[in-house]
């Protein structure tokens, strides 16, 4: 690969699947924050997003042997994560699973980040602001929604990863930001 | 953003959600705690080595077992090779577990029927036997083995045989009707014989030694119950193991070489007193050239000893085959 061209995610894996384990770190480095967020706009809870984090990083860890590049590697990792999730919904309700298809979602908001003085107060309400609504959709929009801003998905790759067909996907993206857009008019 | 021209008109139809996107950014900029980078780095670094190893190409697990199956492939055609080509020195070697006297000898006459003194007294030291006797026993066994590999007699030799038996049956069948020659010495201790002839049916079992040995058994034998004379002149692993080579009969295996079983099938059965005198001669004779057994059976048929003559004569006979005999003995 050209020295001055970022390794792919795809040959980054390869390589650690060969025992290169300064490729990992680099994987790591490049989705660790955007796989947090994830993590954590879908089940709303620090100590939970950080356990869903740590089993998704260890479980491909554990299944490197068996990596083969068919896709592109951020869907593979989101569709880790994205079964994962599936799973602690399982474990902590059924209810959980109805809201994830086809419920509102919790309302319970994000708390806001005074720590940052340098922000300004309306620049904190706007951020505060499209948590709040983002907390509003449904899990499966939000979650088309957070899988294209955060891995940059396409619509196909976010129905390769949520495991639905393209239109689902695309449906659930269109809600997403019509709600969003109505949600933060004020500052459109 | 990753979304291609039609979905791009879908999703993000105008500035406004884009405006979305930007203002998404920059309030999402949670990151896992370290601790957690410290952690899924240790797992990174301890499960490297282990994938390591599990990439080893997929035959290195099968290493020892091919090893073993190698083995024993190349065993099995080294042993099977050498059956095939050199069958006869195999059946000279006695199988580990087999006995190596010949007082156990399966099939052996003191076998079940001897008690444990005649037994005892039936080593060679007992019965004072001296050195070149237990040589005569043991040489036939020897000289056995080595006819076997000679080439059959000549059409001569076995005239001369055949000219040899009737003789020998006019002398024998006077004194006492005698069992096949195959049954009379194993037989000898199912009919309880004397000690003398316990003694003799000790004395080792080959086509050599057999045919001066008297059958004493008055009553016939039924023919199972005796070791086949097979059974004594090759041992039975050998004969099992051996495969019969196609150029090579079994049968032709089993049977005695070509002029043995004239005079051991129809040979006169001495009484025990002239057993004696043969082995006597036959000890004394052990080394001597051919020239001295003509001689000594000239000296016996001259002292009217036919008996031991004809059998000693025998006996000449299968020592040397080849040896011209005169005219006068024929």
């Amino acid at each position: 690969m050209p020295r001055d061209e970022p390794a792919r995610d795809e040959e980054l894996m390869v390589a650690y699947r060969d025992g290169n384990l300064g490729a990992f770190e680099a994987l790591y480095r490049r989705h660790k924050g955007g796989l947090y967020r994830y993590l954590l706009r879908q089940c709303r809870d620090n100590a939970v997003a950080e356990e869903l984090f740590q089993d998704v990083w260890l479980n491909l860890i554990r299944s490197r042997g068996s990596y083969v590049v068919s896709s592109r590697f951020t869907t593979y990792l989101y569709r880790v994560a994205h079964n994962r999730l599936i799973d602690h919904y399982r474990r902590q309700a059924p209810a959980a699973l109805v809201s994830y298809d086809e419920g509102e979602g919790a309302q319970e908001l994000l708390a806001p980040r005074e720590s940052e003085p340098n922000v300004s107060y309306e620049a904190r309400a706007q951020l505060v602001r499209v948590l709040e609504v983002l907390e509003t959709l449904p899990a499966a929009q939000r979650e088309a929604f957070v899988l294209q801003q955060e891995a940059g998905m396409s619509v196909e790759e976010i129905a390769e990863a949520t495991d639905v067909s393209r239109e689902t996907a695309k449906s659930r993206l269109r809600y997403a930001m019509n709600k969003l857009r109505a949600g933060l008019a004020e500052w459109l | 953003m990753a979304l291609n021209d039609r979905d791009a008109r879908d999703v993000l139809p105008d500035g406004a959600d884009a405006r979305i996107a930007s203002l998404y950014k920059e309030s999402s900029r949670e990151t896992p705690p370290a601790h957690l980078d410290r952690r899924i780095a240790v797992a990174a670094r301890a499960g490297a080595p282990r994938d390591l190893e599990r990439r080893l190409p997929w035959w290195t697990g099968w290493r020892l077992p091919l090893a073993a199956a190698a083995i024993g492939v190349v065993s099995a055609s080294l042993i099977a090779l050498m059956l095939h080509e050199d069958p006869e020195r195999l059946a000279s070697v006695p199988p580990p577990g087999a006995p190596s006297t010949i007082a156990e000898e399966p099939g052996d006459a003191r076998a079940p029927n001897v008690p444990a003194d005649a037994q005892i007294s039936a080593t060679p030291e007992a019965r004072g036997e001296d050195a070149p006797a237990r040589k005569n026993r043991a040489e036939p066994r020897r000289g056995l083995s080595e006819r076997r590999s000679e080439p059959p007699p000549s059409d001569q030799q076995r005239r001369a045989d055949a000219q040899q038996i009737p003789s020998a049956e006019k002398t024998t069948r006077a004194e006492t009707e005698p069992p096949p020659a195959h049954t009379s010495a194993p037989a000898a201790p199912v009919a309880q014989p004397s000690r003398e002839v316990q003694e003799q049916a000790l004395e080792p079992r080959s086509t050599v030694a057999a045919a001066p040995i008297p059958a004493p058994a008055p009553e016939p034998v039924p023919a199972a119950k005796p070791a086949p004379r097979e059974m004594r002149t090759a041992p039975p692993s050998a004969n099992m193991a051996r495969p019969a080579p196609p150029t090579k009969p079994s049968a032709k295996m089993a049977r005695p070489p070509s002029p043995a079983p004239a005079p051991e099938t129809s040979a006169p059965p001495p009484d025990s007193q002239a057993a004696v005198d043969i082995s006597r001669h036959l000890a004394e004779l052990e080394k001597a050239a051919p020239a001295a057994w003509l001689e000594r059976v000239h000296l016996l048929r001259r002292e009217g000893r036919s008996r031991e003559a004809v059998s000693l004569l025998a006996e000449f006979r299968k020592r040397y085959p080849f040896e011209a005999v005169p005219p006068d003995l024929q």
